[in-house]
């Protein structure tokens, strides 16, 4: 027993790899097998190691607290983000095992699947510059062979067109994303022989012309990686046609895996945005307008759901930068701006899941992803279409709803000067942000309204074979659009009273409270 | 000239040089028409890339091995990474020596249409 012990004990904090490694033998061990009771076992089994690697990640940083060492490094962040990389594996499961089952390489479709949250995981807890690269070049190749895989000639839409071609531009874009890197970190190690950020940072070497050339492009190469205005062209034609699971791989894994790198290079973005704020506060207005107003105009324009969902990504995705932007102003500080990023990431998800799954049903039914599919279904429908509307209303940011919470963040260092009526005392640019965010968020407000009163709107049955009467979902659906509508309102309405300062004593820590991403910061 | 100097020397040489290559790359990738003119636009900043480490190594670090080592698994990771876009792209296209590989391919299309994900699907 005292054997055990000292294992579990060596193996913090891998303990979420370890688990979903174990299925990962499990998967190769049936790998060639086509038989649908097999895949079925071996689809149950990666549910509950996914499942008890949530539950294991948590429980070791609530045991063991946190670790760092040479290569690694495990603290609240890394533990947040794993649990969320965990939790959309689970979702992306759900929906390869529903449309890929009958592929005849599903469990090498598993396989990998589970080798790239491996790799995803290893990128979240390394420190070790090297550790961090190979991590994530890995990681890239395994969402590239599970993207391919998913989109087989069987089962894709890349076949019209250029299909694959847009494919390939787009993971030759990633591809030269860590080419980029790799050449950062040529440039880098020029200056310091540190081996990681937070090394750099407390030395004098932060300020030297190689680290800062090194940041910079860093910084192209997240620009690039996660399709930011103008670089979105070969996501937006991918998105639109590839298989549904492979759209899920891609919002939830490969962009947050994205996010996760942007968020180790915080440490000495934060230091040259306090070097440089208003410079670098500008440079970030005109960035997060650019993606924002961008995905906005592009949602507005198409009356693809696809890619109105999309653009909406990038809308939300621009939203990071609007995050540094206010930091930059002095207008939220470091801890802050962790908790924002976190928060949009987390809204991201709870959002677009049960919004995506509900218009991938509508999209198999009809044979498209128009914007008029959605019409009347409020009324042949109304317990999942009020769900969904809800989950679109939190995106607006609607009172007693996740979103809220997010948007109250951004509002609230405007609040003194709008109170009392000295706008003008903030200052030019602290104006422009504010109108800035203001009118992106409203402009996001418009495009959430347009696809709401599609389910309000009536169906005049001009095509014969467009019957609303078809469109039955599996009872599942019901579970799984109400499991984030009640995410949504329940976090919201908890948020909600910690601002407005009521203690019920619901949970022994505040979901607002951003002072443990300070520790991580400094 | 003293060894110093002439050290410092042939460090500025190799930074110029891999610096020259990186542009050579970028160049290449804005204006390349094809996937193959574009792998070679990729191996331009992967050399400069390397010079770039071994030429710190042995001039600033007395010839430290932790870049050997990031250069040996840094490139193992892109070339396997390459090897299946290649491999992807012949499976996918049947021949090498086709329109895609070797003719109307740009990786950033800088227009109109393009940014708004137009095309007719």
């Amino acid at each position: 027993m005292s054997l055990v012990f000292s294992i579990i004990d060596r193996i913090n904090p891998f303990y979420s790899i370890v688990t979903v490694s174990i299925a990962l033998f499990v998967c190769i061990f049936f790998g060639i097998s086509a038989r649908k009771g097999i895949k079925r076992f071996v689809t149950i089994f990666t549910a509950i190691t996914l499942f008890s690697a949530l539950f294991l990640n948590i429980y070791s940083y609530t045991v063991s607290g946190e670790f760092s060492n040479y290569l690694l490094t495990f603290g609240f962040l890394q533990m947040v983000e794993i649990s969320i990389v965990l939790f959309s594996s689970l979702n992306i499961l759900l929906f390869i095992s529903i449309y890929n089952i009958e592929n005849t390489h599903f469990i090498k479709i598993l396989i990998l699947f589970l080798f790239s949250i491996v790799c995803a995981t290893l990128l979240i807890v390394s420190r070790n510059f090297l550790l961090l690269y190979i991590s994530w070049c890995i990681f890239l190749v395994s969402i590239f062979q599970l993207t391919t895989g998913i989109n087989t000639k069987v089962n894709s839409r890349l076949l019209g067109g250029r299909g694959h071609e847009h494919l390939l531009r787009f993971f030759l874009n990633s591809f030269l994303v860590v080419i980029l890197f790799f050449f950062g970190f040529s440039i880098i190690y020029g200056s310091t022989d540190f081996k990681n950020f937070r090394q750099i940072v407390e030395s004098e070497a932060v300020s030297s012309p190689f680290v800062i050339i090194g940041t910079i492009i860093f910084g192209v190469g997240i620009y690039l990686y996660l399709f930011l205005f103008p670089f979105q062209s070969p996501y937006l034609k991918f998105m639109r046609r590839c298989e549904c699971s492979s759209l899920l791989v891609i919002w939830f894994l490969y962009f947050p895996a994205g996010i996760f790198v942007w968020l180790k290079l915080n440490s000495i973005v934060y230091y040259f945005v306090e070097q440089s704020n208003l410079v670098s506060g500008l440079i970030f207005i005109i960035l997060a307008f650019a993606c924002m107003v961008g995905g906005n105009i592009g949602a507005i324009k198409t009356t693809s759901l696809r890619r109105i969902l999309s653009f909406i990504f990038l809308f939300f995705i621009g939203v990071f930068l609007l995050n540094y932007a206010m930091l930059g102003l002095g207008l939220v500080n470091e801890g802050r701006a962790e908790w924002l990023n976190i928060a949009n990431l987390i809204i991201i998800i709870v959002g677009f899941l049960p919004v995506y799954s509900f218009i991938i049903h509508l999209e198999k039914n009809f044979g498209s992803d128009s914007i008029l599919n959605l019409k009347g279904l409020i009324r042949k429908n109304t317990y999942l279409s009020l769900n969904i509307i809800i989950t679109l209303l939190s995106w607006c940011g609607m009172i007693g709803t996740i979103g809220y919470l997010n948007r109250y963040y951004y509002i609230k260092p405007f609040i003194p000067y709008l109170r009392f009526g000295n706008v003008l005392g903030l200052g030019v640019l602290k104006l422009v942000a504010l109108g800035i965010a203001a009118s992106c968020f409203i402009f996001l407000t418009v495009n959430v309204f347009r696809i709401i009163i599609q389910f309000f709107a009536s169906y005049k049955g001009q095509d014969k074979d467009y019957d609303r009467n078809l469109v039955v979902f599996p009872k599942f659906y019901y579970i799984y659009i109400s499991f984030f509508t009640l995410i949504i309102l329940v976090v919201g309405v908890v948020g909600l009273m910690e601002v407005l300062n009521i203690d019920i004593g619901f949970l022994s820590f505040k979901i607002t409270d951003y002072q443990i991403f300070l520790s991580n910061v400094k | 000239m003293s060894e110093g100097g002439s050290s410092s020397m042939n460090l500025q040489v190799s930074i110029y040089f891999s610096f020259l290559l990186f542009l050579l790359g970028v160049f290449g990738i804005l204006y390349s028409n094809s996937i193959v003119s574009l792998l070679i636009s990729f191996q331009f900043i992967i050399t400069s890339s390397g010079i770039n480490f071994l030429s710190f190594s042995q001039f600033l670090y007395q010839n430290s091995v932790w870049d050997k080592i990031f250069i040996f698994s840094g490139m193992v990771s892109l070339y396997v990474f390459m090897f299946c876009i290649i491999f992807y792209s012949y499976s996918s296209f049947k021949y090498l020596d086709n329109e895609v590989n070797l003719g109307r391919f740009k990786l950033f299309e800088m227009n109109l249409s393009s940014w708004w994900g137009d095309d007719n699907f």
